[in-house]
This record gives structure tokens, C-alpha cells and sequence, in this order.
């Protein structure tokens, strides 16, 4: 090879290790190590692993946290303690764009009464019958007997394999069967991509994919065109197939939730359910009308339900202030993640 | 095509250097003509059904000139008008059009039933640099009759859809010159670093701190009240978003023509370091105030017939130089704003000279900080007007940057609703700040490279994949991320 081109090869190198000295300044979202640590269906972090999360390519609300004794993002130690309640969800329980003291764990545990701790086991990407395991495994090593559900209205869809939201258990989409799908172990690759800032920048915020790039070169994009969602076109009236087929669905994922949770240990399980949080007179879409499904049969299964709809209807006749984290983050804010820490509190004290 | 999209930057840039550089070995005549259909390409491959309207006005005011150049006596003059007016023909109809219906449905309180015209991108651009041709040739200044090389002027894809406006005797020499189609490294390595500066400003800069100008201005137009902080860091993040788009699109503009041996002028030399507000019309958008100044302002009498006179040019200038920026009563107020900021200054210099004290003013450090201050937060308040899409919005900013908030509103609402924080966007303002007042300018930093290039042919190869894998990576930020936005002087 000759100079020139090694010198080329050594400008583009020399350009990365910059790239990499740079976003190791900034808050780029660290890797997160998760795995099967302390349960073969619960995934989680290393027991004190400490990294951070930012949203999106510019970084935003960074925040650090730090893993308990058991691997979830809490504040704190995990013990036995019959008195506790687990805050059982995804990422709306997690919520690491939140500044600690505005998590919906330390909000509820403000809300209630004496010195009832609160445990966070909110997993990111997990649906319901992750959560059941949850509920399960909190029950076995903690004795916890009083259990938050935080969730949103699709989170019974996102229970069937292959949704993307699932870390164990999950019903095949076809015939409604249980099945488990863990993830597998990171490759060699990702193993050494943790290390860079540069690869957690490409895949943590961009996530970047070799395909969109090249389709992006393809697609023509005029500027009228560019800035269109496709979200605005009205949705259809849901046909009564699919209504019922998506019935049929909620009530195997309900089915196989109930038959996980040690029903017998539960003392209160109360459900929040995330929904529409503007607009409530626009026509119910499929999804909406499957999660109304999913409230009906959980109260049918003796749960406290609150939709938390009347409650984002009453706050909207009262405020311009948004419940949503931005409009680039659907995630509950601290004033929505009140709305329903402050319902959920009044139910566990009764 | 956006200079910030995988489809320019992979396929479509790559494509046509090579072309370029293929055929310019060959026959320079080639090479002007594949660049020439290249530039089509590229304008079609956004807006095909405008192509025509790009050609036409291209083989209408190529035959116009050659008629003025040709004839002798007042057919010149004829000829000369019949351009003029043909070109603002045609960019009133599609410029200005809307707006001259939906004032005259407001004064008669009437609704017309007519179609809404799409403004072809580029238009005003390329109008006004065919303006300044058939002014140059009738002036005995230029004479061209090359087809090509006058199609290329026009559309030569860097500067066709948001300028810089430029001058026939700036380029013609260049695509006469046979060494213009020859690979030069130098050259190709200089413009690949600038367009890269270029990018980082559109993509990382503008982009980045564009949310938290959109936060404020979009509600306010919709209705909503800031308060004083939303008010003036919205105003403010506007000022450094509108700045680093367009100076950066200049960037790729500059750098892009230098791949192609093509020199560009600047445009921008650092404005938000202006000590007066001439001296920021000697910065902003150079190419366009030049115009102004040497096809609007001089023709009308410049500062030939007295003072009053003087400041009437200068006030009509302004205000059809806000008219072309945009078809509403906010561009008109903007210009008119910048058309009094100028008179203001003016006066104050006679003033100043007349007392004996523009010497020791301009020796005052304390003179020229407030002078620096005083210019900048002028037209801060005056890009309100440029940002805001109501009267009402810009009225309503405005107000509440002078102070004047009423006391019902929710105070943070706006930054609430976007979910976006106050000192991040303060932070951002910071930063921008001082890039833009206290750094070098792309200018001066491109020139520097340019001249190291040549003198050190071995720093050519890493600078090069320096660039280029930074070009990649910025793109590749553009292509996978959310949110990404056209440059905002497309709109004009």
C-alpha cells in the first residue's frame, strides 16, 4: 500500500478516536449489561452496575443511575419486607429521562402514609406476562404482598412473542399458546461495542442500521413530503374481525397473567393504565378499544383498575400542562406520573 | 436534494465528481454540459414540474441578453426592460401572488375561489442572479455566448437553490478556465473540510438548538403567551438557529464548488460581530445586499441626492429587500425595521463626525462593546418579526421581551409542553454565542486550509479521510435521527 492511502486510512482513524474522546465527554447513554442474573425469566442489571441514559441524538435528559443489590434501577435495597409495595412496569416505571425524585416510585412512596417503602421493578421492553414474573418473583424474595401495575393500553399486545417487548414470556401470535423467548447473550461484538462511546452512541441513540441508510439513498423526499407524518391520517373504524380477534387475545394474555401471579400471597393488585391523554371526543381506535377490553377483564379478575383517562380529562379541563415527557417522548411526566401515583396511592390505603 | 441527505452525499455528489472529472480529461465542453445536466437533475429530482419554469427562464433571458449585447441604441434599453419585467413577472406571480389575494379578500371582506400557488424553490434566487446578467450585459459589463456556460451560471447546483446570488463576470472566467476540469487535490481536499464545517453547523448547531426556537415561536403563533425568559431565549436561539443554518448551507455552497475547481464568494463574514448595523449588512448574506445595494439602491440615487433622499433609498431598499425574502406583512415590517436601524445609524454617524467625536467613540472599548451590544440585540428583536408566522406571535413575543407579560399566563409553560429545559437551551445559546462572536469564521478557517493544502501536498491524504469520515458520520446522524428539517432559506 502506498503512503498516500495509509495516511488517508490514518486521517478517518485518527477522526474516530476523536469522535470517541468527544462522546465520552458528553452524557451518551452507557451500556446497561442487562441479563439473567438472579431468575432465569427476569432480566436485569448487575447487582450496583451504574450507567447512563440520555434520549435521542442530542442527548436529552441525561441521567445516571445505579442498580440495587438485586439489579433494578431502585432507590433502594431490596429486602424482605411484607410492608413494601412493588411498582411493577416497564419503562414508564423505570423512567430514567426523570430526575430521581420525580420517578414514579419515589412519588408514590411521598404519597403514602407511614414509612412504606417502595420498590422500583420497572424492566424497559417488557409487557404483561413479564410483569407477572415480576410480581412472582418479588412475592418469593420479598414477600411483598401489595403490587402497582403501571401500564400502557397495548401492553397485552405487546405480550405475544416476537412484539419486541418481551424478555421471557409470551403467547405465540398465532395460536395464543405460551412460549418463552429470552434474549440471547450479546455476541463478541456488542461485548466490545459496550466498551466505545462511539458504537453506544451509533446504536443507543441513533439506533443505526446500515439498512435505513441506504434506503434513505433511494427515497425521494420532496420538503412538502418530509416533515408529513403518516400518524395524521384518521384511523379506520376497527371491523369486527379484528375486534374480536384482538379480544380473543387480551383474554389468553389476562388467562395466562392471572394463572403466573401467586394469587393466594396478593393482598392488593391494583392496575394503572396509561390511554389517550388529549382529545377524548376523536372516535376509539382498535387499540383503544382493546384496551378497554383489557380494563373489563381485569376488574372481571378482581384487580383495582384505574383508567387513567378521566384523570388526564380532568387535569386538561384544569391545565395547558402537558403529561407527556416532550413531544419527541411519550412517557409520563412528573405531573402525569402524579395523576396516577396519587390514584394508586389512595387504593393501597384502603 | 438536501446537501444533508445520504442520497447527495452517496450517490448523487459522488456520481457527478466522477463525471466531472472523467470527462473534463477529455473535453472541457463535456464536462460544462454534464454538470449543467447534472444541476437540472438535481433541481427536478425535488421539484420535476418546476424544471421547465427553470429552463425557460434560463433560454428567455440567455436570448434577452444576447439581444441587448447585440443591438445598439434604445432597443437596448427595450430589451433590457422586457427582461426585468419578465423576470419580476414571473416571481410575482408565484411569490406574490397568495399574499396579494388574501390582502385584497381582506380589504373587500370577499373570498375569491382561486388556487393556491406552490412557490418554486429557488426562484427568487435565480431570478435576481438573471437580473443582474441582463443589467451586466446591457452595462457592457459581460457579453456571453456560450449556452452552457450560461445554463451552468444559473443552475450550478451549489448556490441554485438558496444562493449565494451571483454575479456573471464571477463565474464565467472560471468555466472558461480548462484547468476548472481538471481533479485538483488541493482544491478537492480544502472543499470536502469546508462542506464538512458546513454540515456540522446545519446538522449539529441549527438542528440542534431549532426545538427550543420552535418551542416558543410555534405556540405563540398558535396563541400562547411566553414569558420573558421563554420570549427572549427563543428569540435568541432563532437568531443563532437562522445563523448557522444559512452561513452553513453558504459552507456547503463554498466547499462543494471548490471540489469542482469552482470559487464561490462568501457569504457571511461573521455578522454577529457587527458594530453597527452597516456593518451587519456588510456580513449578513453578502451576495444579496450586494445586489440590493448595486441594482436597487445605487439606481435609485444612493446617497447622490442629499441626506433625505438618502435615507429614503435606504428605507425602500430595506423594505423590498424584507418583500423578497417572503410574501407577508412580517417580511415588510422586518425590512422596514432594518430600513430605520440604518437611517438611525447613519444619522448618528454624521452627528457624531459633525461634534468631532467619531474618533475617540471608535478608540472606546466601552464604546464599541455598547455599540456591539445595542447592534445585536436590534436585530435579535427585528428576526421576531422574520420567525414569528403571525403578526399577532410576533406582537405577543415582543411584548413579552420588553417585559410586558400578562398575569394570567402560566409561567414555563412553553418549555413544560416541549419538554425541554431552560438552562440547556440557555447552555446552547451560550455555546452558539460564542462561536459565533468569538471564533474564527469558516472563511477565514477555509482560506488557511486552502493555502496548507496547496503548500503541503503530504497533509492532502489525512485531511481527506479526516473529512470525509466526519462528512459520513454527520450524515449518517441526519439520516437516522427523528427529526431533521430543510434549510430555512429554502423557503425564499
Amino acid at each position: 500500500m502506498g503512503r498516500a492511502p495509509l495516511l488517508f486510512l490514518g486521517g478517518i482513524v485518527a477522526t474516530a478516536v476523536c469522535a470517541e474522546i468527544v462522546l465520552r465527554g458528553l452524557p451518551v447513554s452507557t451500556a446497561t449489561m442487562t441479563g439473567y442474573y438472579q431468575d432465569p425469566d427476569i432480566l436485569a442489571y448487575p447487582a450496583h452496575h451504574t450507567w447512563t441514559m440520555a434520549t435521542g441524538w442530542d442527548l436529552r435528559n441525561p441521567h445516571t443511575l445505579r442498580a440495587n443489590n438485586w439489579g433494578f434501577a431502585a432507590e433502594h435495597e431490596f429486602t424482605a419486607d411484607p410492608e413494601a409495595v412493588a411498582l411493577i412496569g416497564d419503562s414508564y416505571v423505570e423512567a430514567s429521562m426523570l430526575a430521581p425524585r420525580d420517578r414514579p416510585a419515589a412519588q408514590l412512596e411521598a404519597l403514602l402514609p407511614g414509612q412504606r417503602k417502595v420498590y422500583a421493578m420497572g424492566t424497559p421492553g417488557t409487557a404483561m406476562l413479564d410483569y407477572a414474573q415480576r410480581i412472582r418473583f418479588a412475592n418469593e424474595r420479598f414477600q411483598i404482598r401489595d403490587f402497582v401495575v403501571l401500564m400502557e393500553g397495548a401492553d397485552a399486545r405487546q405480550a405475544l412473542c416476537g412484539s419486541g417487548n418481551i424478555v421471557s414470556r409470551c403467547l405465540d401470535p398465532e395460536t395464543l399458546e405460551p412460549r418463552t423467548a429470552r434474549h440471547p447473550r450479546a455476541s463478541a461484538w456488542t461485548d466490545l461495542a459496550r466498551h466505545s462511546a462511539l458504537a453506544q452512541y451509533l446504536m443507543s441513540q441513533l439506533r443505526f442500521k446500515p439498512a435505513t441508510v441506504v434506503k434513505a439513498m433511494f427515497t425521494r423526499k420532496p420538503p412538502e413530503e418530509a416533515g408529513a407524518g403518516a400518524g395524521k391520517v384518521a384511523p379506520a373504524a376497527p371491523d369486527p374481525e379484528q375486534l374480536a380477534r384482538a379480544q380473543a387475545m387480551v383474554d389468553a394474555v389476562v388467562q395466562q397473567f392471572f394463572a403466573t401471579v401467586p394469587r393466594a400471597q396478593i393482598r392488593q393488585l391494583v392496575f394503572l393504565v396509561d390511554g389517550r391523554r388529549t382529545s377524548q371526543a376523536a372516535p376509539r381506535t382498535l387499540a383503544e378499544l382493546e384496551r378497554a377490553h383489557l380494563i373489563l377483564r381485569l376488574r372481571e379478575q378482581g384487580a383495582t383498575v384505574h383508567d387513567l383517562e378521566p384523570l388526564y380529562a380532568a387535569h386538561a379541563a384544569r391545565s395547558q400542562r402537558s403529561l407527556a415527557v416532550g413531544p419527541y417522548d411519550g412517557h409520563l411526566n412528573p405531573m402525569g406520573l402524579h395523576l396516577a401515583m396519587a390514584a394508586a396511592a389512595q387504593s393501597l390505603a384502603r | 436534494m438536501l446537501f444533508t441527505t445520504a442520497t447527495f452525499s452517496f450517490l448523487y455528489l459522488p456520481i457527478v465528481l466522477i463525471g466531472f472529472f472523467a470527462l473534463g480529461r477529455r473535453e472541457p465542453a463535456l464536462s460544462a454540459l454534464w454538470l449543467f445536466a447534472a444541476s437540472v437533475f438535481f433541481y427536478g429530482y425535488w421539484m420535476p414540474e418546476f424544471t421547465l419554469l427553470l429552463l425557460g427562464s434560463i433560454g428567455v433571458n440567455f436570448f434577452i441578453g444576447q439581444r441587448i449585447a447585440a443591438r445598439q441604441g434604445p432597443a437596448r434599453r427595450t430589451w433590457l426592460t422586457v427582461g426585468i419585467v419578465l423576470n419580476l413577472a414571473t416571481l410575482a406571480y408565484f411569490k406574490y401572488a397568495n399574499f396579494f389575494i388574501d390582502n385584497l379578500e381582506a380589504l373587500l371582506g370577499a373570498q375569491f375561489s382561486v388556487a393556491r400557488i406552490i412557490l418554486p424553490i429557488g426562484i427568487s434566487f435565480y431570478s435576481f442572479t438573471q437580473i443582474a446578467y441582463l443589467v451586466d450585459t446591457w452595462q457592457g459589463k459581460v457579453r456571453e455566448a456560450r449556452p452552457v456556460h450560461y445554463g451552468l451560471f444559473v443552475t450550478f447546483f451549489p448556490h441554485l437553490i438558496a444562493g449565494p446570488v451571483l454575479h456573471h463576470a464571477q463565474m464565467m472566467p472560471q468555466f472558461a478556465n480548462p484547468a476548472v476540469y481538471r481533479f485538483n487535490a488541493a482544491h478537492f481536499t480544502a472543499g470536502l473540510a469546508i462542506f464538512c464545517i458546513g454540515l456540522f453547523k446545519k446538522i449539529v448547531l441549527a438542528d440542534g438548538i431549532a426545538p427550543y426556537a420552535d418551542a416558543v415561536f410555534v405556540p405563540v403563533d398558535a396563541g400562547a403567551h411566553p414569558d420573558m425568559a421563554e420570549a427572549w431565549i427563543g428569540a435568541l436561539a432563532y437568531t443563532f438557529q437562522l445563523y448557522f443554518d444559512f452561513s452553513g448551507y453558504s459552507d456547503m455552497a463554498i466547499g462543494l464548488s471548490w471540489m469542482f475547481n469552482i470559487r464561490l464568494p462568501f457569504n457571511f463574514d461573521s455578522p454577529y460581530k457587527a458594530l453597527n448595523i452597516s456593518d451587519f449588512w456588510r456580513r449578513w448574506h453578502i451576495s444579496l445586499s450586494t445586489f440590493l445595494r448595486d441594482y436597487l439602491y445605487v439606481p435609485l440615487g444612493g446617497n447622490r441626492k442629499g441626506r433625505m433622499r438618502r435615507y429614503l433609498n435606504l428605507g425602500a431598499t430595506m423594505v423590498l429587500g424584507g418583500l423578497w425574502h417572503g410574501a407577508s406583512w412580517s417580511f415588510v415590517l422586518w425590512g422596514a425595521m432594518h430600513g430605520v436601524y440604518l437611517m438611525v445609524n447613519h444619522a448618528f454617524r454624521a452627528l457624531t463626525e459633525k461634534l468631532g467625536w467619531r474618533a475617540a467613540l471608535d478608540a472606546s472599548a466601552a464604546f464599541r462593546l455598547l455599540a456591539w451590544s445595542l447592534t445585536f440585540l436590534s436585530v435579535v428583536a427585528a428576526w421576531v418579526l422574520f420567525r414569528a408566522e403571525t403578526m399577532h406571535g410576533a406582537s405577543r413575543m415582543l411584548q413579552s421581551m420588553a417585559g410586558w407579560v400578562p398575569q394570567s399566563t402560566d409561567k414555563g409553560l412553553l418549555w413544560w409542553n416541549a419538554g425541554l429545559q431552560p438552562r440547556v437551551a440557555m447552555g446552547w445559546c451560550l455555546v452558539l454565542g460564542v462561536v459565533a462572536v468569538a471564533l474564527r469564521n469558516s472563511n477565514q478557517i477555509g482560506e488557511r486550509l486552502l493555502a496548507a493544502m496547496q503548500a503541503r501536498p503530504a497533509w492532502r491524504a489525512p485531511l481527506a479521510g479526516a473529512a470525509l469520515a466526519s462528512a459520513v458520520a454527520l450524515v449518517v446522524v441526519n439520516t437516522t435521527r427523528s427529526s431533521s428539517s430543510a434549510f430555512i432559506y429554502f423557503n425564499f
